[in-house]
């Protein structure tokens, strides 16, 4: 199998679910879409040059530390970001929960990473710390600065659910 | 709210997007830009004129190794680097492309100054991508340069040393370049540690960095740290 193939079955297995991580990274569809196509075309441009061992793993690194510094970059390296958004090319198929969505906005880049690599990937402190790149005691205060402010916007708002299946786009 | 209720909200917000039916073609587009950029990137050091004078970057940190008993270079792979350059301001740039190579030895005469000083030890290397537009550089720079026979076996170098009479007693060197902004240089501008888990060129570059930095400013420049892991 040639290279080019094996990265573009690489490409169409882990799109779903890296989509999936990178929404619950920055609670928004359209820099969900943003970061999934940033992340696979990292991987895209190593495949073949560099070996990874666990690639799906290697894309949600790529994907962590693309994320915690990626208001900067993607402004600079996508001309899209820098001016007005186009419609973001994602459909949203499944319900999402307003609150979660509202308080995860509120969150820094490094706790809802943290709390998506929790939460979405199921990884103890050690893990987490390891992806992120940071000692674990940050990792222990980012993911209770983050779980406790969605239980306090839980609190205020509510846990409303929204969105419907089938709907365009949109959080 | 428990945990498992915010456990549920995550699943929901996991499985809630679809890709665009066209996603194959767009991530491939975004390869082959990214190519096209990697391409017309220069790799050149005009912020490396700093340390011209002491004649070590264009022998040491500059393009690929000389030709001849050079070590090969090492392709760039396994885990991504983590170093993180934070700004007095809180904005970070991740060096998550960082290449290491090996310097090879120079063989002939007597050193005649201290580049050549320098060149006499087999050194190893760490460089990120040099970006420039117009002459000036567009993203952060790093690069790191060690002694292979002074950094081998787990050693931790704390910042700040004594006076140095001589490049050739330095171990480490890292240099850190802001975009925009003039290098700063450990030893020199550094407080905090370097350990240089493990070094090796044979048979291949691999070097494992922790880095713990803060580097001073000078004048109106704001201190920034340089922290994470090498790969």
């Amino acid at each position: 199998m040639d290279k080019v193939q094996d990265f573009a079955e690489f490409a169409a297995v882990q799109t779903r679910p890296l989509l999936g991580f990178a929404h619950a990274l920055t609670a928004d569809s359209h820099d969900a879409w943003d970061l999934t196509q940033e992340t696979l075309a990292r991987m895209g441009e190593r495949w073949g040059r560099s070996r990874f061992d666990e690639p799906a793993a290697y894309a949600r690194t790529v994907m962590v530390r693309l994320n915690i510094d990626r208001i900067r970059r993607l402004r600079r390296e996508l001309p899209l970001l820098g001016g007005p958004r186009d419609q973001a090319p994602v459909e949203l198929v499944g319900e999402t929960d307003a609150w979660l969505v509202e308080a995860l906005v509120t969150l820094s880049p490094r706790q809802r990473t943290a709390l998506a690599l929790r939460y979405v990937e199921d990884l103890d402190v050690r893990a987490i710390a390891e992806r992120m790149g940071c000692s674990e005691g940050t990792v222990k205060s980012q993911l209770s600065r983050g779980t406790e402010r969605l239980r306090e916007h839980a609190r205020e708002h509510g846990p409303l659910r929204t969105g419907t299946a089938g709907t365009s786009t949109g959080d | 709210m428990t945990e498992e209720q915010i456990k549920d909200g995550y699943d929901r917000l996991n499985g809630a997007l679809a890709p665009p039916l066209d996603a194959e073609e767009r991530v491939d587009r975004r390869v082959a830009a990214r190519r096209r950029h990697r391409r017309t990137a220069v790799a050149g050091g005009c912020a490396f004129g700093v340390l011209a004078a002491a004649g070590i970057v264009g022998s040491s940190l500059g393009g690929d190794d000389r030709s001849g008993t050079g070590v090969a270079a090492d392709p760039s792979g396994g885990p991504v680097s983590t170093l993180t350059l934070i700004r007095a301001d809180g904005s970070t740039h991740v060096f998550d492309e960082v290449r290491v190579s090996c310097v090879p030895l120079r063989d002939g005469a007597a050193p005649r100054n201290r580049a050549e000083e320098l060149d006499q030890s087999l050194r190893i290397r760490a460089t990120s991508p040099r970006v420039l537009a117009d002459g000036q550089p567009v993203e952060p720079i790093f690069a790191f340069l060690g002694v292979l026979e002074k950094i081998e076996g787990d050693r931790t170098f704390t910042f700040p040393q004594g006076e140095v009479r001589s490049l050739a007693e330095l171990p480490v060197l890292l240099w850190l370049g802001d975009s925009g902004d003039d290098l700063r240089i450990a030893p020199g501008d550094a407080t905090g540690t370097v350990r240089v888990v493990s070094a090796s060129c044979d048979p291949v570059p691999e070097l494992h960095l922790e880095v713990s930095l803060s580097l001073d400013g000078k004048g109106e420049r704001p201190p920034v740290d340089l922290v994470g892991t090498l790969p």
